[in-house]
């Protein structure tokens, strides 16, 4: 039987997740951690990142004028921005590097601010969409609930750990403030729909768009949509199911830029799956150095100068573009597979790169064994997929549905190298490990050095211990005495779970200690404090490639897959798959675990199926959700041509329904009364749902955070049931913030549709709703009156914080909006869009092309090496045409003809012109000048598209007339001029 | 009355074309019928990338399946005229000084830069206030028949200009077709006699005209001028002309295009259609480039092009200096279609026949009266439909 660490909410993770606020940022937490992908994209396709200009406030006369928004933007311009709102409400509510606002309404004014500053960043000038949250599907729901329930646990630690240290400083005579004493952590569980937070939260930001809308004159033709915690379905998605509506509106401009701003990877994807080419994803700068965590002992004895230094610095922080429109240059690249036997479509082939991205790491499922993002997972998958796609015979999505069959092939594809893919995996961990040791035992020797001769020294105050170590006596398995442990006091408490458990159970300490190693790789005492005399006779190890003398790794100690505390089911060894699910389901029997297998994999392609849909046309099912904790592994995905998955719709849950799906007992005060003995009573119907102690299966990983809590999934019909029936309890407030609600628009006084909106809607109230197109203002949709706004004459300033006043009511107008109807995703370009300024050269196609896996490391550290290039140029439409200029055409050749004008000693050029007098350039037609006012305006003069230009065009009109098109099969050669090299190589 | 000549020199300083505007658009079918709605009205979609497939766009795929279907009164007035009896009874009579197809306007204006290559026989009467012009039916069905006789190759290419409308174009926005619909659109069968007409209201100096066009596609779509939202929007701004031309590969090639080029502004310009797009085939019928062109930017690009011969015909040969051949059209037009409608009397009995052939006249087009009752007879009915004479004939009658 497999062994697992239970948890209490008293078991200590690491020091290094030691955060005032409880646990940092949900999003960190997703199995895509941000930082990785964002460091694996930028360092394979570098030139996508450019740092965010922006403008100096000016002091003139003594007056600091903040830049103004209708300047120009130095970045380029931009059409429409969307706010994952949750991206700046986690940051501003519970931040990571500085102490947190004292009071909520603090927190909306930080909100205000960090918004006001994106929004000078990107000046979007036609649309604004703020997406907060609303309730999710239930297929998010289990890792919300899974990520809640252990955030509260850190968040009581955290709180029992600053108690501790208070308790600490105090005995050493220290003072501490009273203000912060007091303080106890903000439970960062209200950012979830239905909480009073949130409903704080939605008048803060209506109240801060009216207040833009009515003071800024940058803001006079913004139109901006709110779309808040009340309406159903997660921010990103709102905004993707937006820009979708958009595109179905004929008068869509195809040249339409977009930015999101969020702080979750998947935006990338995001952007991609929409097919508006001209895309950028606004963030922090996740790779500038100052982004640490504030520790806990930074916040205790914190000054007013350090809070001032803090606020400046985050004022200053910096931010970067990443350029999904370069992304799709590198791409197309990338992904151009040569000798296809289907027709090459750049969006499909972009589409089964997400597909394979979403695949590796996602919200909904986790990931296969054998793909880690963190381990090169994404190329190992793209690059089975550009070695097999003409086997394939066709791409595996298309507009957001899978082909199963496909994807099975691709599977079994990967089946084929999983083994090989472990034991890499792990030798690569073991030496890392060895690594670590041997640099670990150095520093100690050095340290022990220093002791000795140094030990007079006073080392201060802090060092000085308030209580004698704890020494732990050591036995071996067979129950030998091998020592003793030298744990810290720190240690002490945060294992004292742990000894105490195993004191109580007559436990093998070693085994709950090797444990710890594992969990604390960079806490350098435990390590150094095992001594183990083991006798490695008395010791069955079993893996052959422990490396000598090592004996304190993990794996050697471990006895066999019984006592395996960790979940690990050694992937890297013979008989993984059956000792994986045996561990995992608990039993040997074979033809249970055979049903399993198959269920899981069924369910597996429910999900990927279903995470596609959610991100190409909306989401398929409400009530969806993967059933398991664990993936199957790759070579069990058979079976599956032919198969097709359909699914429920079903409809989004309530506000309060989902609060009581996802919340633990212990963040049960952001629910109302009524509900929190649903949760805590041992009478309550449901109580099975929230349990106090819940395993944490670390499966094989390092990270405290990357292990699976193993809550049990919740019943929806009990749940709802349970919950519903106290819903007659509920006062008119609480019901109102468990009511689904709709979006809503609000436009400046200035803007073209308000005269007609304000005259139809709320004035003369002629009609009902208002169907208005794209063509006018760049939004199109449906408007209808808004009670409030119509009942009312001004917006209120709710805050108790801050300097702000009651907005009246003709200075903007809100009115509610919906977007035009759902229509089917298509992934192609749009008619009309024009390509924007080429960024990446041959040299880095080359480099991706040529260079195959490694290729990315070879010169570049990522985003390191600061860009210094002004990007302005690279973004929007580049030209004035949808299509490239190519040989053949009229203008095409105009412009040959002035280049070869220009440079008239092209020997082979100059005979074919010769035969037709009067065509010579020195005729006196004056061409050059003529045409170069032409050249300049249009735009299809040399502006360097990267398609290039007509360099060796030359060869191509060699004997003029019949050129290379007679034998369109032979005479490759007027095209490889023409700059489609690229597509030549298709013929490799 | 004697003939009278026009000489293809005169300019007049009128060269200001009123905007034009369109007043309604009808849908005419294969069998004849118009309907008064966007049933054929067509939609642009031809991605770039689709040009990036090494074999090209094949234009003749379809060819032997294709049936051209029999034109019985090719150059007829009938739906023009129908759809303007319907207008009218909605909305009143249309008061201008002469209606017919734009292409016969077209013909007129370029005289003196593409006479050459085209003969012009036009029959003109005189009704209820207006002057309304066809093509001479005999004259027409001759030449079609020329060209029924002419090779293999020649139909082909002809082909390849409906191909490529086929090509670039769907029948519903692109929101609403399906992925399927649009990648196998290659695939429906080509239908010339669907069509697509926009007539719109224009003139030029002191003559206002009513102009019937085939429309080839939208841009991106129609909008709604009912819709107030919209700004009262011209619904011309948003028409597309597709034309199709053979690659050029060397100057002598592109005198021949720049004559077509001509063409094709005063084609689009007449009916106000702001964008034309081009598609460049090869000698074997395979999509090659496309080129997208402002309509507004034509002249300006003739005039500068390095390849322009000044006009043979008038005084600006001596000097050099390129010429703006698209204004200098316009000038033409003007000063003709003002002579026009002050030399024709206005007897509703007479019929007129206005001329132009480079061989037997080059320097003057020729206006005269058609002699002989039965002519006279035969010629006005291939003009005025029954219907329209009776509706117009009513109206009169009321007031």
């Amino acid at each position: 039987m497999a062994r697992w660490i239970f948890v209490r909410f008293g078991f200590f993770l690491s020091t290094s997740e030691f955060l005032i606020s409880g646990h940092s940022q949900e999003k960190q937490y997703a199995t895509m951690g941000v930082p990785a992908l964002f460091r694996w994209l930028s360092k394979k396709y570098p030139k996508i990142i450019s740092p965010v200009i922006e403008e100096e406030a000016v002091e003139i006369g003594g007056i600091i004028r903040p830049p103004s928004y209708a300047n120009p933007n130095p970045n380029g311009e931009l059409d429409n921005l969307y706010l994952d709102m949750n991206g700046i409400v986690h940051p501003c509510s519970h931040p990571e590097h500085k102490p947190a606002p004292e009071t909520e309404d603090e927190m909306m004014l930080d909100v205000f601010k960090y918004t006001d500053r994106v929004l000078n960043m990107a000046r979007p000038r036609k649309i604004l969409m703020i997406a907060v949250d609303g309730v999710a599907p239930r297929a998010k729901m289990n890792q919300q609930r899974s990520r809640r329930f252990r955030s509260a646990q850190e968040a009581k630690l955290a709180n029992e750990e600053r108690e501790r240290q208070i308790a600490e400083r105090e005995t050493r005579g220290e003072q501490i403030d009273l203000a912060i004493k007091g303080k106890k952590s903000w439970d960062s569980n209200a950012i979830t729909p239905g909480t009073p937070f949130m409903d704080t939260l939605a008048s803060a930001l209506r109240y801060w768009v009216a207040y833009k809308l009515a003071s800024d004159p940058g803001w006079a033709n913004l139109q901006v949509i709110i779309s808040d915690a009340t309406v159903p379905g997660e921010g990103e998605h709102k905004i993707m199911g937006f820009i979708r509506s958009q595109r179905s509106d004929p008068e869509h401009d195809p040249n339409t830029s977009h930015c999101i701003y969020g702080l979750d990877a998947d935006l990338i994807f995001l952007g991609l799956a929409t097919h508006e080419p001209h895309f950028r994803v606004l963030r922090e700068d996740v790779f500038a150095q100052d982004n640490r965590s504030m520790r806990l002992k930074d916040q205790l004895t914190i000054t007013d100068d350090m809070r001032a230094r803090i606020e400046e610095n985050d004022a200053k922080k910096p931010f970067l573009w990443l350029h999904v429109s370069i992304l799709r240059e590198y791409l197309e690249v990338e992904l151009s597979v040569p000798r296809l036997p289907f027709k090459f479509d750049l969006e499909r082939a972009i589409d089964d790169w997400v597909f394979m991205c979403f695949f590796v790491g996602n919200d909904f499922l986790p990931h296969l064994p054998s793909l880690d993002v963190r381990d090169n997972g994404i190329d190992i998958l793209i690059n089975i997929w550009k070695r097999s796609l003409p086997s394939l015979g066709g791409y595996m999505t298309k507009d957001g549905h899978i082909d199963l069959g496909i994807v099975e092939k691709l599977m079994q594809q990967l089946g084929t190298q999983e083994d090989g893919i472990f034991r890499k995996r792990y030798e690569n961990e073991r030496r890392r490990e060895d690594n670590n040791k041997r640099y670990k035992a150095e520093r100690e020797q050095n340290a022990a050095i220093r002791n000795q001769f140094m030990s007079s020294v006073s080392k201060g105050q802090d060092k000085a211990p308030l209580q004698p170590n704890q020494n732990i006596p050591l036995y071996t398995p067979g129950g030998q005495s091998v020592g003793q442990t030298h744990m810290s006091n720190h240690e002490v408490v945060a294992n004292r779970a742990a000894v105490t458990i195993a004191n109580m159970e007559n436990k093998n300490v070693a085994e709950m200690l090797k444990a710890n190693l594992l969990k604390k790789p960079d806490s350098v005492s435990a390590a150094s404090a095992v001594e183990v005399k083991a006798e490695d006779a008395a010791l069955p190890v079993d893996v052959s490639e422990a490396s000598a003398g090592d004996k304190r790794t993990a794996s050697a100690i471990s006895s066999d897959s019984e006592s395996d505390l960790n979940g690990d089911a050694r992937l890297w060894q013979p008989g993984y798959r059956r000792r994986y699910y045996q561990m995992k389901f608990h039993t040997t029997d074979e033809d249970e675990i055979e049903r399993i297998r198959h269920d899981m994999v069924k369910c597996y392609c429910e999900g990927i199926s279903w995470v596609l849909l959610y991100y190409y046309q909306g989401c398929p099912s409400w009530s969806w959700y993967y059933p398991y904790h664990y993936a199957p592994f790759a070579a069990d995905f058979e079976g599956l041509a032919g198969t097709k998955v359909t699914f429920e719709l079903g409809k989004p849950i309530l506000p309060f329904e989902q609060l009581m799906s996802v919340l633990p007992a212990a963040s049960g005060h952001n629910l109302p009364e009524i509900f929190r003995p649903l949760m805590s009573d041992p009478n309550s119907e449901i109580i099975d749902f929230y349990p106090e102690d819940f395993a944490i299966d670390m499966n094989g990983k390092k990270m405290s955070w990357q292990g699976i809590a193993l809550l049990p999934f919740i019943d929806a019909q009990r749940l709802l049931t349970a919950v519903r029936a106290q819903y007659q309890f509920l006062s008119e407030a609480e019901k109102d913030r468990n009511a689904l609600k709709h979006e809503e628009l609000f436009i400046s006084c200035h803007n073209k549709n308000f005269a007609r909106f304000n005259e139809e809607l709320y004035l003369k109230q002629t009609t009902a709703r208002i169907t208005f197109p794209s063509s006018n203002t760049g939004l199109a949709g449906e408007v209808y009156p808004n009670e409030l706004y119509a009942n009312t004459r001004c917006m209120p300033y709710k805050l108790r914080e801050g300097d702000y006043e009651d907005i009246p009511n003709n200075a903007y107008m809100r009115i509610g909006y919906e977007m035009p109807p759902k229509a089917e995703g298509k992934s192609m370009l749009l008619t009309g869009f024009i390509s924007h300024l080429r960024a990446i050269t041959q040299e880095d196609r080359d480099a991706i092309m040529y260079s195959g896996n490694g290729g990315y490391h070879r010169n570049n550290r990522g985003y390191q090496n600061k860009v210094t290039e002004d990007y302005k140029k690279y973004v929007g439409p580049a030209s004035e045409s949808m299509y490239g200029l190519r040989v053949g055409g009229y203008k095409a050749f105009l412009q040959l003809y002035q280049q070869q004008q220009q440079q008239p000693v092209q020997a082979n050029y100059a005979p074919s012109y010769n035969n037709s007098q009067g065509y010579h350039s020195s005729q006196g037609y004056q061409s050059n000048q003529g045409y170069q006012h032409n050249q300049n305006r249009g735009g299809y003069g040399g502006r360097g598209r990267g398609r290039g230009g007509y360099h060796g065009g030359s060869n191509g009109h060699n004997g003029g007339h019949n050129g290379g098109y007679n034998n369109h099969n032979g005479n490759r050669g007027s095209y490889q001029q023409s700059g489609y090299q690229r597509r030549d190589d298709y013929r490799r | 009355m004697s003939a009278k000549v026009y000489p293809i020199s005169l300019r007049s300083k009128d060269n200001a074309l009123k905007q034009p505007k369109e007043l309604f658009a009808y849908s005419m079918h294969a069998d004849g019928t118009v309907t008064f709605d966007n049933s054929n009205l067509a939609y642009y979609y031809f991605p770039d990338s689709e040009l990036n497939n090494p074999q090209g766009v094949d234009l003749i795929g379809g060819y032997t399946k294709y049936q051209k279907a029999e034109e019985e009164d090719p150059g007829s007035l009938r739906p023009l005229l129908e759809s303007i009896a319907n207008y009218e009874k909605q909305y009143g009579k249309i008061k201008v000084d002469i209606i017919t197809w734009r292409g016969v306007m077209r013909k007129i204006m370029t005289v003196p830069h593409t006479g050459k290559d085209e003969p012009l026989n036009l029959d003109i009467i005189k009704f209820d206030g207006s002057l309304i012009i066809r093509q001479n039916r005999d004259h027409l069905l001759k030449e079609i028949q020329d060209e029924e006789s002419r090779d293999e190759s020649f139909k082909k290419l002809v082909y390849t200009g409906y191909k490529f409308e086929r090509l670039a174009t769907l029948d519903k926005p692109w929101a609403r077709c399906t992925r399927k619909e649009i990648e196998t659109r290659n695939k429906k069968p080509i239908t010339p006699r669907e069509q697509y007409c926009s007539v719109v209201r224009t003139g030029i100096g002191k003559v206002k005209m009513l102009l019937g066009g085939e429309i080839d596609c939208v841009w991106d779509c129609k909008p709604d001028p009912e819709d107030p939202l919209e700004g009262n929007p011209n619904p011309a701004d948003h028409y597309l002309e597709l034309k199709t031309s053979k690659i050029i590969q060397h100057p002598g090639q592109v005198k021949n295009f720049e004559k077509k080029l001509l063409k094709t502004w005063s084609q689009s310009f007449l009916i106000g259609i702001r964008k034309v797009v081009y598609g460049y085939r090869d000698d074997n019928l395979v999509l090659r480039s496309i080129e997208e062109y402002k309509v507004d930017d034509i002249p300006v690009l003739l005039k500068n092009s390095p390849f322009q011969n000044p006009q043979p015909t008038s005084a600006a040969a001596s000097t050099k200096k390129p010429v703006n051949k698209c204004m200098d059209s316009l000038k033409f037009y003007g000063g003709f279609v003002n002579w026009l409608l002050e030399t024709i009397p206005d007897d509703e009995t007479k019929v007129w026949n206005l001329s132009y052939d480079f061989e037997t006249n080059r320097e003057y087009l020729t206006l005269k009266e058609v002699n002989g009752s039965e002519n006279v007879e035969r010629i006005r009915s291939t003009i005025i439909s029954e219907e329209f004479a009776e509706w117009r004939k009513s109206l009169v009658e009321e007031s």
